[in-house]
Order: C-alpha cells, then structure tokens, then sequence
C-alpha cells in the first residue's frame, strides 16, 4: 500500500499552486522509468524516527519552465542555476511539508540535484509512493523511497572481512 | 587549512586501505573529470547539530575497481548496481566518521542514505557552501572529497 500517498499529492499540488500559480493533475499513466535518465532528479531526505527521501523527477523542457515562472525570467534567461535552484526549492517545500507529519525528532535534509542528463541513484532504496503529475502538459513525477536491507554490500562487509 | 581537513584525509587513506586494500595519497594535483571515461559522485547529508553533504567523486574505472574488490568480481563483469553499491558505501563510510566528530552532547546527527549520480560534474547541492575540498591519487586515478556545509541564512522548511 502506497505511503502518505494522499499527502504527498495534496502537498504537491499545494506547493505548485502558491509558489508558481500552476495547476497540477494526476496523470493516470506512469510511463517514467524509475529515475529516468535525462531527467532532472532533486531529492531531500528525511532522517530520524522515520527514514527516506522525497525524490522529484521533471522533464528538461518543464524544469525550464518551472524555473522560468519561480524567477520570473524568460525562457532565454534561464540558465543551469535557475533550474537547479527551483528545483531544490520545490522538493524542499513538498518535503518540508512531509516532514511535519511524521513522528519527531526528524530532520530534512538539504536539496540535492542531479542536471543535464545526469542519473541519481539511491542504492539501497525503493518506492513505495509514486505519483506522477501534468502541468503546462508535461510530466513529472514525485516519489517517496524508504530503505530496504543494509546495502548488499554492507552484507558482504559484514559477512566477509576485507 | 580547510575544515576537518586533517580528518577527511586521514579516513580515507584509512577507508581505501582497509575497505579495498588500496594505496591512496593526497595529491595537490587537480582531479579533472575526463569526459570519455565518465565520472561519479556519491554523497550522504549529515544532519543535526551540523548540517552539510560528503561528498566522493571520482572516475568510473576507479569506482568499477572498487565495487571488483568489494563484490570479489572482476572489473569487466562489475554491474552497474555493484558500482553505484560501492561507491555509496565508501561515502557512507566517510560520512559516518566525519559524523562522529560532528554530534554534541545536547544534539545528536543523524546520516543519510547514500545518493550515487552518474555526472562529468559534481552533483548540485543548492544552498550549501563548499567548505574542504581535498584530492587524491590511487596510481593513475584521482579522486575529490569534499565536504559542503549548509549555507548560513538557508534554513529551509522545519
């Protein structure tokens, strides 16, 4: 069953809504590879009496725009800068928002953001949320992931001593 | 001298011999990612009563020789997964002792999971500040640790 699902679509919405006046629907199909490449990936993670990350995946084309609309700029203005920067901003906001919810202490981290074709990877993690989302009619995707088991190769650290 | 400069290069030294059973020493040479040959950048956040991001980035065939030595395989057949595996535990393993140094009595830290990116440049961190930055060599390869401490007037969402 999908974790804080509700929350993390209300939350979404909300943020879009009051930070750059757009509105986002659910989309119904999920065509996204998970973390796909080319992509741009933000996450912020959430540690303590709960654990995992909110992870956004944006088309390049939407991540532009979205930029565009956070600092008012022009679709020639925008630089990497801008993009990263509305990026983290919003994964920031949307975790924020799930990280009151949860049982304390916890703390959220800062954004991390992977540009320009550039894959992220959270070895050792899976989705268990998963929403997919249009806005301006494009995709994007906000997920959350929780840790499984110990890294296999925390195991094998374990197991077999260097 | 940078902050916990010391430190972060005597955990490496110490992480890399007894992890992998490598040889590495700090260079003042500059780590240039090679566009052929891909680079990646493995991090964990520490969080608490100091905030900021460790930082490991390095070339792929020096993380593809780690996750051979770590998965007891060879470097060809190295997958993808035991890479990105590999590269995430020795950043978790520098955090983790960075981290230690870090906690207060009053305030614990709390460690990320690891975040592995495939990149030919560091991975972005808005709002944070690099405050170490130190490289090292292992044979022909070199490789950056660095440490970014949250940016001061960036407290963010509580």
């Amino acid at each position: 069953m999908p974790v804080l699902e509700n929350e993390l679509r209300e939350y979404t919405q909300l943020v879009w809504q009051t930070l750059l006046d757009l509105e986002v629907v659910p989309s119904p199909d999920d065509p996204i590879p998970l973390l796909a490449k080319d992509w741009v990936t933000a996450c912020v993670q959430i540690m303590g009496e709960w654990t995992g990350l909110v992870v956004l995946e944006t088309h390049p084309d939407l991540a532009r725009t979205l930029a565009g609309k956070m600092f008012f700029l022009e679709p020639g203005e925008i630089t990497t800068e801008e993009i990263k920067d509305s990026q983290g901003e919003l994964i920031n906001m949307v975790g924020g928002n799930i990280k009151a919810l949860l049982p304390e202490p916890n703390y959220l981290s800062v954004p991390i953001v992977a540009l320009e074709g550039h894959s992220l990877f959270f070895p050792g993690t899976i989705p268990v949320t998963q929403i997919c989302f249009l806005c301006e009619e494009q995709k994007f995707r906000v997920s959350l992931l929780q840790p499984t088991t110990r890294s296999r190769v925390s195991q094998k650290i374990q197991s077999e001593p260097f | 001298m940078q902050f916990m400069e010391d430190e972060i290069c005597q955990y490496t030294v110490d992480i890399w011999k007894q992890i992998l059973g490598l040889e590495v020493h700090r260079t003042q040479e500059e780590f240039l990612p090679d566009g052929s040959e891909g680079t990646l950048s493995g991090c964990v956040q520490i969080m608490g009563s100091w905030d900021g991001t460790v930082m490991l980035t390095c070339p792929l065939p020096l993380a593809r020789k780690a996750a051979a030595i770590m998965f007891g395989t060879n470097e060809e057949t190295a997958s993808k997964d035991e890479i990105q595996d590999a590269l995430g535990e020795l950043a978790n393993m520098t955090g983790g002792n960075i981290k230690s140094l870090l906690h207060t009595p009053e305030q614990e830290c709390y460690l990320s999971l690891p975040a592995v990116a495939v990149a030919n440049q560091h991975l972005r961190v808005p709002g944070s500040e690099q405050v170490t930055q130190i490289t090292f060599q292992h044979q022909n390869h070199r490789f950056v640790v660095s440490l970014l401490k949250k940016a001061a007037g960036k407290e963010r969402a509580k």
